[in-house]
């Protein structure tokens, strides 16, 4: 009885995630670098001294708590928009209640990394599998702007260091010197400026990243990130702006004010990314009724999806089309349950193209009355089509990965699976997509 | 429309156009009113985002009408509620009464907010008051616009429907509390902005708003998408049963209900609903001729269906956060006193989640048509779940149910009773004459599917014609205690018709007293073969498997390669989970070679398969992976439904005392269930005396002696099963088992020395602490299931010598016949009485539905 076979893809699951740490999963370059930057910021902090300490450690708390609760969604993407933005908002910030607010830009880096390391205690603490890369790209996205704000944007506005003897002078002197300087449009509007440039570097770290993790294209990363960014980043940029202009009467009581949306916004997308892995589990899960009833090969359709998954990855599908090709690779074979004579066993890729077509059918129904899978409905359905019927992409990709498994089994010996993969490649250009076959023998070859 | 709601609709309106007309046009800044009407509109049409299923919206456009309040004077601030209620978007559920209601709360509510405002100090057109000092004033306004909207609404729903003021108020003020006050908090933002820099500022409050409400917006449709998916593929599941579609969707409806009504908090409710859902998914593991079966249903059959809960958990395994879900999925079909399937747990032992499950499930199947029968009606539906209170559902439960209804029914949405007409035409051979009568009902219903499975109605006889003894034999309460082994059991291939020492115990056990149903056991236990474990056997040594349209995926398996025994152990050998108990005769066998009916004797057969068993120890690794396979060489003669157990045991009640006790204890280990925990066994045990040479015996050449291994390391939980995998090395065939580890699943079922058996294996077992043994019923405890009016409750199990002991002397025992395991069905003068014993076997067919319809009716 096929499900007395112990869950073979789940240990190959937690080998993927579950079983590294989060050092491990890092990109170690980044860290590293986030290291050095936070260090350096700590020690010239330790040097100089710290000006408005219990600002700093307001912003700081803040800060930790946007980390401590940011939220991990499917696909391993990583949300924190409160943290990021309150940390934006103190590297940008210049007055609070009207004082003006000059700490230097390593002070604001070292309330930055301060909250970012007290933020990610806890998920090192239980062991969380995660990646510390978000964590580190947000953090040097803060310090890249502190300084270059800090640095050189107010130190041209002022026309003097925002912590040295020779602004204070001038300040004494001229008591309306820094409302002057600094309440105008064009210092807000620059302020806006550095933030959208710190959404839009972040961004760019994120594709560069990814596109050296999963071998993607680094155009196709790119366009997730843009995509993923639009409405999270925009509501950091907006957030972190209000908090700079409304601390200017309102003092910090604006903090906790402005954190409500964003605190708001990352409960919601908690909830929602819990929401979509238990879609997503539960899809993989119901992907076994085939198996249960004896349609299909046990484990088929998770090996299936994750074979697509890396050859989808590597060939440049948005994450959209990712998801909706892994809905229909664990989906494709639902067809059986509904035709009056269901294939048995499952083996789908020696039959004859009619009668894939008609199982091919059968399912895509069933998806399209499911409703919310996307167009994975549209992948089952095309996914029998030979190379040269020009289906979709990923019906492609399903196509070379359905019959792939089919030919190899479950855990093939080196011999099956070049033994497979030399079956495939005999239909190569006539049924399958030879760029999708060049993927799939890339990844068997490892 | 009732003249009321016309009247309330009418006042609202008028009274929000009085206050627009009061709006003093000279004093009011146009630009001001024009922008912020401009904004609010935007807001509005941004973001209205539905918050879950409640039908509450919520939108950006809150902040903007809190800024109204507070900068605005009563009627300009109505004027712009005004305009926001004119562009609202257009749900599917719009109507004009809908559309005035709103345009009269939404201008009414800010002008109250205003006045208010005004009167705590706060107002000024035109005039920004600075921080600290607007708080009072503003914290008032957005109470009473908060106030107010409840208010109102609950006026609104008090009127046109059957809710309550009061409740309603309270779960808006509940729900807009969080939205209301934030959004205070940033119209105050927006405020200072606005006063310390321009109104666009506002672009920038509302961006961050926006974005909150975007995501909660993600959230309730990835929700909304979710729930429909499993619906929808569950619905896929049950396309090619006629009778069942749309039968998980109402099952999860009325956990649903029975939920809300038991006051569970909401994600336990989603879970329940979710479970409900999917409680019948294990359907899909079984051959599809069971789901349109035109025939009643064979043994085998009987078998497979009862694994449905197992296969279901099977799917449901790998969901993580779905602990209770398949808790629910695996026990739903357990009954209270303990005589359901797939493990006959009891009582408590049987989770919540089951339990609301299993009232929903029986149901729902007596109000849907089915194809022997019209849907009853609600009313008989409930009066049958209130015979089963106590016996097969929580008393609690099924009132519980009741008072839901009775709330669905006064809020509007009442339990119709599925009045389904399948698609294909019934099958016209004497099922329709079924369903109406008269009765006695043929044993086998022509067009009897899946579908009764759950079903209160139809007694368990009606599922199989696999019929315990007794039954095959007229039910006869005090049968010769020689007669031959019952025809149906002979009848079954490969059957061993006649056993020496079945005999032996036959007759050993004297007069009455389970004596033949112990012989018919030994006879199961011993030699009982349907060709299952042969097809099995093929399957697992690779020969080619059964014809491949019964749906059934071993010979697939066969094809297989092994399994690497690491990735064995991984699978959990929980016997609820897949299926190594079943039918009341909780064994864990391993599968074992067909044996044909052997000349030389139980023993030299045993011998043989133990043989067998070791030549095949490579290729059979995973035989404890795959518990399914004892399904065939599972004792047959404890049928989970087959309630028609035999009251003549009755005399035997009061010596079967001293193991009953024994077997109470939960943590008893496995071994002693691999004595046939049928309380006749025992019965007939306590009369014999016991052989222990006969018992050392059939220990000692026990074939299968790693399946009892295998079930002594059951987790005793399927959500701790990970945790709980028990090593390679204790499923190994190859590894030796210390002779007095050896339990003795197949061969100590004969009737003798259960009491010393257990005792025995008890001792043995005692180290396997973090296991207990395959949970089984409890018979034997005459105060736990008699049944009663009275509430069920848990029998301790401290307290079963004491019942044991006072069963001699307990008259109601002793007129229930035998072990309370049986009580029900036994004591005949019971109303609440459905499975019928041999005791009043003289008036079979158990009872006349037409004539209990009528004398209802009447």
């Amino acid at each position: 009885m096929n499900h007395a076979k112990p869950p073979a893809h789940r240990a190959a699951f937690d080998a993927d995630s579950d079983a590294r740490t989060a050092w491990a999963q890092s990109n170690p370059v980044l860290l590293v670098l986030a290291c050095f930057v936070a260090f350096a910021a700590v020690g010239s902090c330790a040097v100089h001294g710290f000006s408005q300490p219990g600002y700093a450690l307001a912003f700081g708390f803040i800060i930790a708590a946007g980390e401590a609760f940011r939220v991990r969604l499917p696909g391993g993407r990583e949300a924190a928009p409160l943290g990021a933005a309150t940390a934006l908002a103190y590297a940008v910030i210049t007055e609070i209640g009207h004082q003006p607010a000059l700490h230097n830009a390593p002070q604001a880096v070292a309330v930055a990394a301060f909250g970012f390391l007290v933020g990610s205690v806890p998920h090192l603490a239980v062991r969380r599998p995660t990646t510390l890369d978000y964590t580190a790209r947000r953090f040097l996205m803060v310090a890249l702007i502190a300084w270059l704000f800090r640095m050189f944007y107010l130190r041209w506005v002022l026309g003097a260091r925002v912590d040295g003897p020779k602004l204070a002078q001038t300040t004494a002197m001229d008591p309306g010197f820094l409302t002057h300087h600094l309440h105008s449009v064009s210092v807000g509007a620059a302020t806006a400026a550095f933030l959208v440039l710190a959404i839009i570097s972040d961004g760019l770290m994120g594709a560069v990243l990814q596109a050296g993790q999963h071998r993607r294209p680094i155009l196709a990363a790119a366009r997730d990130e843009v995509r993923f960014t639009t409405r999270v980043g925009l509501a950091v940029v907006a957030t972190a702006l209000l908090v700079t202009l409304a601390s200017r009467t309102m003092s910090i009581w604006v903090l906790p004010a402005l954190c409500l949306p964003l605190a708001f916004t990352q409960v919601s997308l908690r909830r929602f990314a819990r929401i979509k892995e238990v879609h997503l589990e539960t899809i993989r899960a119901l992907s076994r009724i085939t198996e249960v009833a004896g349609l299909t090969q046990p484990g088929h359709a998770r090996r299936v999806a994750r074979t697509c998954q890396r050859i989808g990855r590597e060939l440049g599908l948005s994450e959209d089309q990712l998801l909706d090709l892994e809905y229909a690779s664990l989906m494709h074979d639902i067809g059986q349950l509904s035709v009056a004579e269901p294939v048995h066993g499952g083996r789908t890729a020696p039959l004859s193209l009619q009668r894939q077509r008609e199982l091919a059918r059968a399912g895509a129904e069933v998806i399209r009355r499911a409703g919310a899978l996307g167009n994975a409905a549209e992948i089952v359905e095309h996914h029998p089509d030979p190379f040269g019927a020009a289906g979709p992409l990923p019906s492609r990709i399903l196509r070379v990965a359905n019959d792939y498994d089919d030919l190899a089994g479950e855990a093939p010996e080196p011999a099956e699976r070049t033994e497979a993969l030399r079956n495939i490649r005999l239909g190569l250009a006539v049924h399958y997509d030879p760029a999708v076959v060049e993927s799939l023998s890339r990844m068997v070859g490892e | 429309m009732p003249l009321a709601v016309r009247c309330y609709i009418s006042g609202l309106v008028a009274a929000a156009l009085s206050v627009v007309a009061m709006l003093p046009l000279s004093r009011t800044d146009p630009r001001l009113l024009a922008v912020l009407c401009v904004l609010v509109v935007t807001a509005e049409r941004l973001s209205r985002v539905r918050i879950g299923a409640s039908g509450w919206t919520m939108s950006v456009s809150l902040v903007v009408t809190l800024t109204t309040v507070v900068v605005l004077a009563p009627p300009a601030a109505a004027v712009v509620g005004l305009a926001t209620s004119l562009t609202l978007p257009r749900l599917p559920s719009w109507t004009w009464t809908k559309q005035f209601v709103n345009a009269g709360m939404m201008s009414l509510v800010p002008a109250a907010g205003s006045v208010v405002c005004y009167l705590a100090g706060g107002h000024a057109p035109g005039h920004f008051l600075n921080f600290p000092e607007f708080l009072l004033p503003v914290t008032a306004a957005v109470t009473t616009c908060l106030v107010a909207n409840a208010v109102i609404i609950a006026g609104y729903m008090q009127l046109s429907s059957t809710a309550r003021f009061i409740d309603v108020l309270r779960g808006d003020v509940r729900r807009a509390t969080m939205p209301y006050y934030s959004s205070g908090v940033l119209a105050l933002i927006f405020l200072s902005l606005w006063h310390d820099i321009g109104w666009y500022t506002a672009l920038l409050v509302i961006v961050p708003m926006y974005i909150a409400h975007w995501s909660l917006s993600q959230y309730a449709k990835e929700n909304a998408a979710h729930e429909g998916t499993i619906a929808a593929l569950v619905q896929a599941v049950e396309i090619k049963d006629s009778y069942t579609r749309g039968h998980s969707e109402r099952v999860a409806r009325g956990s649903e209900m029975l939920a809300k009504q038991l006051k569970m908090p909401q994600d336990r409710r989603a879970m329940l609903r979710f479970a409900g859902l999917l409680h019948d998914i294990g359907k899909l593991g079984v051959p599809t001729r069971l789901l349109t079966s035109t025939g009643g249903l064979t043994e085998e059959e009987f078998k497979l269906l009862c694994m449905h809960p197992n296969h279901g958990v099977a799917v449901l395994r790998d969901i993580r956060f779905l602990t209770e879900v398949y808790e629910g999925v695996l026990y739903h079909h357990e009954r209270l006193d303990g005589r359901g399937y797939p493990t006959g747990k009891s009582g408590d032992e049987i989770p919540q989640f089951a339990r609301i499950i299993g009232v929903a499930d029986a149901f729902d199947a007596m109000t849907s048509t089915r194809s022997y029968r019209a849907a009853r009606s609600v009313q008989e539906a409930v009066a049958e779940l209130r015979r089963g209170a106590g016996t097969q559902f929580d008393p609690a439960l099924v009132r519980a149910f009741e008072a839901a209804l009775d709330e669905a029914a006064r809020s509007g949405t009442p339990w119709v009773p599925t009045e389904l007409t399948p698609a294909e035409p019934q099958p016209e051979d004497g099922t329709t004459a079924a369903a109406v009568g008269p009765w006695p009902l043929p044993k086998r219903v022509p067009g009897f599917s899946f579908a009764d499975h759950d079903d209160p109605f139809v007694p368990a006889e009606w599922f199989s014609d696999w019929y315990p003894s007794w039954l095959a034999h007229g039910g006869e309460p005090n049968a010769d205690p020689g007669r031959p082994v019952p025809e149906v059991l002979g009848g079954i291939p490969g059957q061993r018709v006649a056993e020496p020492e079945a005999d032996n115990a036959g007759s050993e056990a004297g007069p009455g007293a389970g004596a033949d149903a112990g012989a018919g056991d030994t006879v199961g236990d011993a030699g009982f073969d349907d060709g299952w474990s042969e097809r099995m056997h093929s399957a697992v040594v690779r020969e080619p498997g059964p014809e491949p349209d019964e749906g059934w995926a071993w010979e697939d398996e066969a094809e297989a390669k092994p399994e690497p025994s690491a990735e064995s152990t991984r699978w959990p050998q929980d016997p609820g989970l897949y299926g190594g108990v079943g039918l009341g005769s909780m064994r864990m066998r391993a599968a074992t070679p067909a044996q044909e009916p052997d000349p030389r004797g139980p023993a030299a057969a045993r011998e043989d398969g133990a043989a067998a068993n070791e030549d095949e120890a490579d290729s059979v690794r995973l035989d404890a992976a795959a518990p399914t396979a004892d399904l065939g060489s599972r004792d047959s003669d404890t049928p989970a439904g087959a309630g028609a157990e035999p009251a003549h045991l009755a005399d035997a009640s009061a010596p079967i005392a001293a193991p009953t006790a024994e077997r109470q204890d939960s943590m008893t280990p496995v071994a002693a269930d691999s004595i046939d925990p049928m309380p006749f066994v025992e019965a007939a045990s306590s009369t014999v005396p016991a052989d222990p040479a006969r018992l050392e015996d059939a220990d000692s050449i026990d074939p299968m002696p790693f399946a009892g291994a295998a079930s002594s390391t059951v987790p005793a939980d399927p959500a701790r099963f990970a945790d709980a995998a028990p090593s390679a090395a204790d499923f190994d065939l190859r590894k030796p088992i210390p002779a007095s580890q050896e339990p003795a699943p197949a061969a100590a079922a004969p009737v003798a020395s259960a009491n010393s058996a257990d005792s025995a294996n008890n001792a043995d077992n005692a180290d396997s602490e973090d296991t207990i043994p395959v949970p089984r019923a409890k018979p034997g405890d005459p105060e736990a299931w008699a049944p009663s009016p009275e509430p069920w409750s848990a029998p301790e199990p401290t307290e079963a010598p004491k019942a044991a002991e006072s069963a001699d002397s307990d008259p109601r025992s002793a007129s229930s016949g035998g072990p309370s395991w049986f009580s029900r069905g036994s004591s005949a003068s019971s109303s609440a009485m459905r499975f019928i014993g041999p005791a009043d076997s003289g008036s079979w067919p158990p009872r006349d539905p037409e004539a209990k319809d009528s004398g209802r009716s009447g």
